[in-house]
C-alpha cells in the first residue's frame, strides 16, 4: 500500500445556496518520497482535499461524508481525535499560500517554529533553541539569532514563506502538503522558494503534494500529476506522460495549448466554458458541459477512474488517444 | 514607544488640558453667580458686593482670567468655598475612591467578559452562545441609574442585605461596583465574542491546528491573544470614562468619589472644586491612555514600531 492512499473521498458544505459537493469521490495515492502535483482550476477542490487530510474541514458547515484516507496503513479518518492530531505537523505538514496570514502575528517566528517541537513533546539532541536556529539557517534566513526574535510583520513575503517551510520540516514529516506556496510572492522570489522547498524535502526524503496552477513548476518539481475537476480526480499520470499525452479531455484542453511544458511562465490556460456550479453539478460527467467529446452516455453515467497503463488513471468514457 | 513619543503625547495632552481648563473657566462663570448661592436670599447688597470683592468676581472677566491662568500654571486651584479647604486637597481625597471603584469594576468586567465572550465564541450559534448574548445585550443597555435604583430596592430595601448608601466599609462598595460592572461587561462580551470568532477562523489558527495543537492551546494561546486586542482598546476608552467618576452611580449611592464631588461642585458653584476635579480627571485620563497603549504594545508587536 502506498504511504498515503485516498479513496472515494466526499466532502460537502452546507451553504445558504444549498449543499455543495466540494469533493465528489476523490481518489489518489502518494508513495514515500514522491512529489505529486495537484492541478485544477479554481474551486475544483484542491484546498479542500488538503484540509480533509489535515483535519481542517470546518464542521459545520463542512462534513466528510464518505471515503477513506489511509496513511501508513491506518485510515486516519477513523483514528481517535488525539492520534489524528499527533500526525498533523509531525508526520504530515501543511504549508499555506499566504504566509502572512498563516503565521500568528503576536508571537516571534522563532517561538512559532519551536512550538512545533513543544506540541509534539520532542526535544532534539541539540535542544529546541539551537534546532530552531539551525532550521532558520537551513531555509536561508541570515542572522537567525536576531531574526528568531522578530515577528512575522518584520519579514518580507519570501522570508515569511521560508519560515513556514522551516516550521513544516521541523519534525521531518513524511509528507509535506504545499497549497500554492508561491502564488502570493513576486515572480523572482517564487523560483527560490520552489528550489528551497524541493531541497529541504529531499533532505528528509519527504513526499509532497504540491497544489498549483503553474505548469512550469509542475514540470520542474513533480513526479506525478493528479488533475482535478469539480471535486473529482479526472486523470493521474506520470508528469512527462501527462504533458506529452494527456488522455482526459480536460487535461488535454489544459495542456494542448501549452507551447512548451518547461517554459518559464506556463500558467494554466483557461479552457472554453466555465466551471459548473458546485451546488448543482451536471448529471453524469461533470465536465460534459465543456467537453468536445461528450456523448449521450456522459450525461447518464459518471465515468469511473480507470487504469490505463502503468501509473495512469483516467475518468472518461471517451479518453483521448494520441495518434 | 520611544521618548519622543512620550514627549509628543505630553505636549498634546498639555495643550488639550489648557483648552479644557479654559472652557471650564468660562462655562462655570456662565452658569451662575456663587454669591447668590452662598448668601441668604435676604442678604444686603453690601454683603453681596463684599463677597464679590473677596472672591475677585467684581473685576473684569479678562482680569479674572489672567489671574486664574497664573494660578493654574502654578497648579494653585484655590480654596473650596464649600469645604473651606484647598480644593485640590478635597479632590485628592475623593480621587482614590473613584479610581479604586472604577478599576475594580472594570477589571472584573474585563476578566468576566473574556471568559463569557470566549465561551460564546467557541459555541457560536449554540444555545450557550444565545444565552450569553441575551445576558450581555441586557447588561450593555441597562442604564446605570436604573440598575442602581433596582439594586437599592432589591438588596437594601427588600432583603436588607446591603446598605442603601454611604461609605463605611467594604459592603458599601458592593452595589456601586455591581452597577458600574454591568455596562462594560455587556459591551466587552460582545467585542470579545466577535474578535474571538474572527480569530478562530483566521488562517493562523488553521496553522496551529495543522501543527497538531489541541483545542485548549489553539483557543488560549493562538486565538485569545489576538482576540484581546480590540477588547483592550475598548477597555481603555471605558477606563477614561470611569476616570470622570461613576457619575450617577456615585450620586445614587452617596459614594464619595470624584464624580459626586464634581456634580456637587457644579451645583454649589464651587469654582475651585470644579476646576481641580476637571484637572485631576484629565491627568488620570492621560495616564490611563498611556498605560493602555503600553499594554496594547506589549501584546501586539505590530504597534511597537513607530
Ligand atoms: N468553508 C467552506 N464553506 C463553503 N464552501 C466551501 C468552503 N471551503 C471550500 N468550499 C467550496 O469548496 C469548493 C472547493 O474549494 P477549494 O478551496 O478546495 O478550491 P481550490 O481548488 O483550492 O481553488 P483555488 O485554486 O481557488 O484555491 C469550492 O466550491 C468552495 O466554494
Ligand atoms: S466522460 Fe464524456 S463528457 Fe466526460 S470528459 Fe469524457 S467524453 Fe467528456
Ligand atoms: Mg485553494
Amino acid at each position: 500500500m502506498a504511504l498515503l492512499e485516498i479513496k472515494d473521498l466526499q466532502v460537502s458544505f452546507d451553504t445558504a445556496a444549498g449543499r455543495i459537493l466540494a469533493l465528489n469521490g476523490v481518489s489518489f495515492s502518494l508513495e514515500r518520497g514522491e512529489v505529486l502535483a495537484l492541478l485544477g482550476e479554481s474551486g475544483s477542490g484542491k484546498s479542500v482535499t488538503a484540509a480533509a487530510i489535515m483535519d481542517l474541514i470546518p464542521d459545520p458547515p463542512g462534513a466528510i461524508n464518505e471515503g477513506t484516507i489511509h496513511f501508513d496503513g491506518a485510515d486516519i479518518l477513523r483514528l481517535p481525535q488525539n492520534e489524528r492530531r499527533d500526525l498533523c505537523g509531525s508526520r504530515i505538514a501543511l504549508i499555506f499560500q499566504d504566509a502572512l496570514a498563516a503565521l500568528n502575528p503576536v508571537y516571534p517566528v522563532g517561538w512559532q517554529i519551536a512550538e512545533m517541537f513543544r506540541i509534539h513533546g520532542r526535544t532534539p539532541e541539540v535542544g529546541i533553541d539551537k534546532a530552531v536556529l539551525d532550521l532558520l539557517t537551513a531555509v536561508g534566513i541570515p542572522d537567525p539569532i536576531r531574526r528568531a526574535r522578530q515577528y512575522p510583520h518584520e519579514f518580507s513575503g519570501g522570508m515569511r514563506q521560508r519560515i513556514m517551510i522551516a516550521m513544516a520540516v521541523a519534525l521531518e514529516p513524511d509528507i509535506i502538503i504545499a497549497d500554492e506556496p508561491t502564488t502570493a510572492l513576486d515572480v523572482t522570489i517564487q523560483a527560490q522558494i520552489i528550489d528551497l522547498l524541493d531541497r529541504v524535502r529531499k533532505r528528509s526524503d519527504a513526499g509532497m503534494i504540491f497544489i498549483t496552477h503553474d505548469l512550469g513548476v509542475v514540470a520542474e518539481l513533480a513526479d506525478r500529476v493528479a488533475v482535478m475537476y469539480a471535486g473529482r480526480i479526472v486523470e493521474t499520470a506520470d508528469v512527462f506522460e501527462l504533458f506529452e499525452d494527456p488522455r482526459h479531455p480536460y487535461s488535454n484542453g489544459l495542456l494542448a495549448s501549452q507551447p512548451r511544458m518547461d517554459s518559464e511562465e506556463a500558467e494554466l490556460l483557461p479552457i472554453p466554458g466555465s466551471a459548473p456550479n458546485p451546488a448543482a453539478l451536471p448529471s453524469g460527467c461533470a465536465f460534459r458541459t465543456r467537453c468536445p467529446r461528450s456523448a449521450d452516455i456522459c450525461a447518464k453515467d459518471v465515468p469511473a477512474l480507470q487504469s490505463m497503463g502503468p501509473g495512469r488513471q483516467v475518468a472518461c468514457h471517451f479518453p483521448v488517444v494520441s495518434a | 514607544m520611544s521618548l519622543a513619543y512620550f514627549v509628543r503625547r505630553t505636549i498634546f495632552a498639555a495643550l488639550a488640558l489648557a483648552a479644557l481648563m479654559t472652557s471650564a473657566f468660562i462655562l462655570v462663570r456662565l452658569t451662575g453667580d456663587p454669591v447668590n448661592l452662598y448668601l441668604p436670599v435676604d442678604a444686603s447688597d453690601a454683603a453681596r458686593e463684599a463677597m464679590r470683592v473677596r472672591l475677585g468676581l467684581d473685576r473684569s472677566l479678562l482680569a479674572q482670567f489672567l489671574d486664574w491662568a497664573g494660578d493654574m500654571l502654578r497648579l494653585d486651584f484655590g480654596m473650596s468655598l464649600w469645604h473651606n479647604r484647598p480644593a485640590m486637597d478635597v479632590v485628592l481625597e475623593a480621587l482614590p475612591n473613584t479610581l479604586a471603584l472604577g478599576a475594580i469594576a472594570l477589571t472584573l468586567a474585563f476578566l468576566a467578559a473574556i471568559v463569557a465572550g470566549s465561551i460564546a465564541a467557541v459555541n457560536a450559534g449554540g444555545w450557550i452562545d444565545r444565552g450569553i448574548n441575551v445576558l450581555s445585550q441586557a447588561a450593555a443597555s441597562v442604564p446605570d441609574f436604573w440598575l442602581g435604583l433596582m439594586g437599592v430596592l432589591l438588596f437594601a430595601v427588600t432583603f436588607r442585605l446591603l446598605p442603601t448608601s454611604g461609605f463605611d466599609g467594604p459592603v458599601y462598595w458592593v452595589l456601586p461596583i455591581a452597577c458600574l460592572f454591568a455596562r462594560p461587561f455587556g459591551t466587552l462580551v460582545q467585542i470579545v465574542r466577535g474578535s474571538m470568532i474572527e480569530a478562530l477562523n483566521a488562517t493562523f489558527v488553521r496553522t496551529a491546528r495543522a501543527k497538531g495543537a489541541r483545542g485548549k492551546r489553539v483557543i488560549f494561546v493562538h486565538a485569545l491573544r489576538n482576540a484581546l486586542l480590540p477588547a483592550i482598546t475598548v477597555t481603555g476608552d471605558l477606563a477614561a470614562q470611569f476616570a470622570g467618576g461613576g457619575g450617577v452611580v456615585e450620586v445614587v449611592f452617596g459614594f464619595p468619589g470624584i464624580g459626586k464631588l464634581l456634580i456637587d461642585g457644579i451645583l454649589k458653584r464651587d469654582f475651585a472644586i470644579v476646576q481641580a476635579s476637571i484637572f485631576a480627571v484629565a491627568v488620570v485620563i492621560f495616564i490611563t491612555n498611556i498605560l493602555v497603549d503600553m499594554l496594547y504594545a506589549s501584546i501586539d508587536p505590530r504597534v511597537r514600531v513607530e
